[in-house]
């Protein structure tokens, strides 16, 4: 059992404060991952979890036990790094069994754990060499052999993908997957990938400037924004922004005006917004309507292409409206358009946010319908 | 002038500067070697013969006379001690500037390297004085203690470096896996800076066995000189016998250069300083 509860940590360096205040419960046998843009504090979160880092303030408690004044070693967590961190001067063997040796379990038991992990993460032909003689793919592997061996209640990875090439990282991705629903335990990850993150978490934690921007299940997150910074920060390609005026707010929802005339109503909430003023809608890629479907949507803007991307499956429209703000469109299959033409794009008011002065998404006023 | 021309007369010059630079260095190497297995009037010929009937005659003398072979162990005793207590001390202090950050740190590193600014004439005198007082002259553990003013410094200066190129994360996971910080530091940190601490042990080894100075005032006695003074015990009376010098000194020699042949590769592994990966 290794529930993390983290109360109202705060930490930081000198007159430079890189976590406020942060709170939150993470559940046993959860996979949660941490996700923000570099600096956001998510690396320095996990290694106070770790005791790597002491916090300022606040406790951090592991399975029932107050360990914020613990050493690393008695947290019952095991970390892997992003470098790896592997012994340069032991073997494969002797890296991930060194721990166990230091804490004198018996050698029948280390003996019988690292055959187990090592079959597990198949590089049982690679025990007997030095970490130099390893693809970074295998040394992976052996840091988290090291990491399972110790049967931590908690798992912690930081950025552990990040130094692979990419066919690798979506294979090891898969396998972190599987060997948190083969082991149960509590896994914290950290990333600032959001596809890693969407694709490997029960939840995610984005953090942005040391604060907590929100916490949800990937699918919430994607669906219902709490603010600017998260709508932006999840899904790719990233959300469409775009600066429009509102022209009236009513029970229906929030009416503005589109780049180059067209008014659709948002069905937002709006109660303290006024005629006149400037909010920012956004609309997701994949939520804008292309060629004959376009007709359908509540409205029509003009987009000039400025880059076809053709991926085969789906197609990337990049282009510009008539206020000269980018914007993405993404259909599904192939698309006839072409370098500088301009296209008809629909947009569906009840798939637009919007956004207002502060950053925060306005409620909607019935939940979204998304397509299928 | 062609650039094939241009670049033949650079290469020439370049390789005539290596054997002028060769020469220098190596002549009076020969010259030592050369004279040790010459008689005195041979030595002394003019012009130099560069074919001669060589004679062991010098080092027999050498070695039955003036106890060269006990003032030989005497420096190897003095320099092992010296290196060893050098490192004992230097590398867990250049482990604690490279790992704490601690008030003060900048300036005890600043401190510690220009100790190698010191002319070591300049302290001579006062340490001779309290080697005086405290009954110390002719004692080797004076040699070894003075030696370290100059060991210890070199030993931070080059570990400080070596362990900051250990990475830190290393550390850490030998945190997590348990390890106290000084179980870190004899079994992660210290294997992986072997070429520093071979560098350090050499050149330190070197330092103090080729001191002439403080051996020379410090440690007089002929029980407990140091094999560079021994060559100079002979330049008294009325002749001097050169090829005993020459074999005396080949003797000295010999060892340093054995011993930097030898680990020449890891010397210049260590001096590049962020070998470790």
């Amino acid at each position: 059992m290794a529930e993390i509860r983290i109360d109202q940590i705060s930490k930081a360096y000198g007159a430079h404060t890189v976590l406020h205040d942060i709170t939150f419960d993470v559940e046993d046998g959860e996979f949660i991952v941490f996700v923000g843009p570099s600096g956001c504090g998510k690396t320095t979160l996990l290694r106070t979890i770790a005791g790597l880092e002491k916090s300022n303030l606040g406790r951090i408690v592991i399975g029932g036990k107050d360990v914020t004044h613990w050493p690393p070693a008695r947290r019952g967590v095991a970390m892997v790094f992003q470098s790896y961190a592997l012994y340069p001067h032991m073997t494969v063997a002797q890296n991930i069994t060194y721990g166990l040796k230091v804490n004198k379990v018996d050698p029948a038991e280390i003996e019988a754990r690292l055959k187990a992990a090592a079959t597990m993460l198949q590089i049982t032909q690679l025990l007997d060499r030095k970490p130099k003689e390893l693809s970074g793919g295998q040394r992976q592997r052996v840091a988290i052999g090291r990491s399972i061996v110790r049967q931590p209640g908690v798992f912690l990875f930081d950025e552990p993908l990040s130094n692979l090439d990419a066919e690798l990282r979506v294979q090891m991705r898969a396998e972190l997957v599987a060997l948190h629903r083969r082991l149960g335990s509590t896994m914290v990850y950290v990333t600032h990938d959001q596809i890693e993150a969407m694709t490997m978490a029960n939840r995610i934690v984005v953090l942005r400037d040391g604060r907590i921007e929100q916490i949800g299940a990937p699918l919430d997150l994607y669906h219902n924004p709490q603010n600017r910074f998260v709508a932006g920060f999840i899904g790719s390609p990233k959300m469409n922004f775009l600066s429009v005026t509102i022209q009236a707010v009513s029970d229906a929802g929030v009416m503005v005006e589109l780049p180059g005339g067209p008014k659709i109503t948002v069905p937002v909430a709006g109660p303290d917004l006024v005629p006149g003023g400037k909010v920012e809608l956004g609309i997701r890629p994949e939520h804008l309507l292309l060629g004959p479907g376009a007709g359908a949507a509540d409205a029509q803007i003009s987009v000039t292409a400025t880059l076809v991307e053709r991926l085969g499956g789906e197609t990337l429209l990049h282009g510009t409206t008539r206020h000269g703000e980018a914007l993405v469109v993404r259909k599904s299959g192939e698309l006839a358009a072409h370098h500088d033409e301009t296209v008809p794009v629909g947009v569906v008011a009840g798939l637009c946010y919007l956004f207002d002065a502060d950053g925060r998404s306005l409620d909607p006023l019935r939940p979204r319908e998304f397509p299928q | 002038m062609s650039p094939q021309t241009a670049d033949a007369i650079k290469r020439f010059l370049h390789a005539a500067g290596i054997v002028v630079v060769l020469v220098m260095i190596l002549f009076p190497l020969y010259w030592m070697v050369a004279g040790s297995l010459k008689t005195q009037p041979e030595l002394f010929a003019i012009p130099p013969h560069w074919t001669w009937a060589p004679t062991l005659d010098a080092y027999r003398e050498a070695i039955a006379d003036s106890g060269v072979l006990r003032a030989l162990g005497n420096s190897l005793i003095v320099t092992l001690s010296a290196v060893a207590l050098g490192l004992v001390v230097g590398v867990p202090a250049a482990y604690g500037i490279a790992r704490y950050s601690f008030r003060g740190r900048r300036e005890i590193w600043f401190w510690y390297v220009t100790n190698w600014m010191l002319v070591p004439v300049v302290v001579l005198i006062p340490f001779y004085l309290t080697a005086a007082r405290l009954h110390m002259i002719n004692n080797p553990l004076t040699l070894i203690a003075v030696y370290q003013i100059f060991i210890i410094p070199l030993v931070v200066w080059l570990m400080v470096d070596q362990f900051r190129s250990v990475p830190v994360a290393l550390e850490e996971a030998a945190q997590l896996d348990g390890l106290n910080r000084f179980q870190i530091f004899l079994r992660i940190s210290l294997p992986l800076v072997t070429p520093g601490l071979a560098v350090s042990a050499v050149l330190s080894g070197i330092f103090a066995w080729n001191d002439l100075l403080y051996a020379f005032i410090l440690t007089p006695g002929d029980e407990v000189r140091t094999a560079p003074t021994i060559a100079l015990s002979y330049l008294g009376g009325y002749t001097i016998p050169w090829p005993k010098v020459m074999a005396t000194s080949t003797l000295v020699t010999a060892p340093v250069i054995i011993g930097g042949i030898a680990i020449h590769k890891y010397v210049a592994r260590g001096l590049t300083m962020g070998a470790v990966k």
